[in-house]
């Protein structure tokens, strides 16, 4: 299966290691956008019902990953794409925020290619993706 | 009960084996101080539930190292990725020391990694250090970090 994904962190480092990991995680990309806050991911990602997965970062300047989740949830494109939060706050208070904002999943950083691929799969197959 | 100091290096054995796929080698045995002006900082302050800062000092070539190891090239790095690498580091490595001392109800909130002097109160008695040798070479990473329970 080929995913396009959209990946939200403030480190181009990351999101760089995110799309690897995916890759050696065995997943195949059909395009990969990047963003570096939660407002460019809303631009990029506006009119994008195609995207299968979003994977956003958290704590980021302008516009964080809750406050993303929130905008992105009230785009009509974007209601039903799976969105899964990576974060170095893997705290039941962010979690809770999260999933009331509409994220699908979290993922703690560090990550593992392992860990990354069984969470992208349940995300994809949650979302009747896969 | 682990010290600060173990927690520090727990947590950057594991974003080293993570992220890196391996291990910085034995803790340096040279007395640590507070970075001078050469070579890259990056620093995290954190509150709620324990509250500080955290900081991690290399030279520019082991920065350089590091971001061409985390992205996975051998090509030569941005000085900008070199920073931003460092940056995310202090970011990982942070996070992994508050899941070390906290569970996973208690409420910590992370800044965003930030360059510059360090804070005054870094670097006192009560300055927690973890210095590592990186993997090839003498060069080592530096940890410093300041945290009190709220």
């Amino acid at each position: 299966m080929s995913i396009r994904v959209l990946i939200v962190d403030d480190s181009s480092v990351m999101r760089k290691i995110i799309a690897r990991t995916l890759r050696q995680a065995g997943l195949e990309l059909a395009e990969v956008l990047e963003a570096a806050d939660g407002r460019e991911a809303l631009d990029k990602a506006r009119h994008r019902a195609d995207l299968d997965l979003i994977l956003s970062d958290v704590n980021m300047p302008e516009m964080n990953g809750i406050e993303f989740v929130r905008e992105a949830r009230k785009i009509p494109d974007l209601r039903r794409v799976p969105i899964a939060m990576v974060t170095t706050e893997p705290t039941w208070k962010v979690m809770q925020e999260a999933a009331s904002a509409g994220a699908t999943a979290y993922v703690a950083k560090p990550f593992t290619a392992k860990v990354l691929r069984q969470k992208v799969d349940a995300v994809l197959k949650q979302s009747g993706r896969t | 009960m682990s010290t600060i100091e173990q927690v520090l290096e727990a947590a950057m054995r594991e974003t080293f084996a993570t992220i890196l796929d391996q291990e910085p080698l034995a803790p340096a045995t040279r007395v640590p101080a507070l970075p001078s002006s050469a070579g890259l900082t990056s620093q995290v302050r954190f509150t709620g539930s324990f509250c500080g800062t955290l900081l991690v000092h290399c030279r520019d070539s082991v920065a350089a190292t590091l971001a061409q190891r985390m992205l996975g090239t051998q090509a030569a790095v941005s000085d900008a990725d070199a920073r931003d690498a460092v940056g995310e580091l202090a970011n990982i490595v942070t996070g992994l020391t508050l899941r070390h001392l906290c569970d996973v109800a208690s409420s910590c909130h992370l800044g965003l990694p930030q360059r510059g002097a360090p804070p005054a109160e870094l670097g006192g008695e009560s300055t927690a250090w973890c210095v590592l040798h990186f993997p090839c070479g003498p060069d080592v990473l530096v940890l410093a970090a300041q945290v009190h329970p709220s």
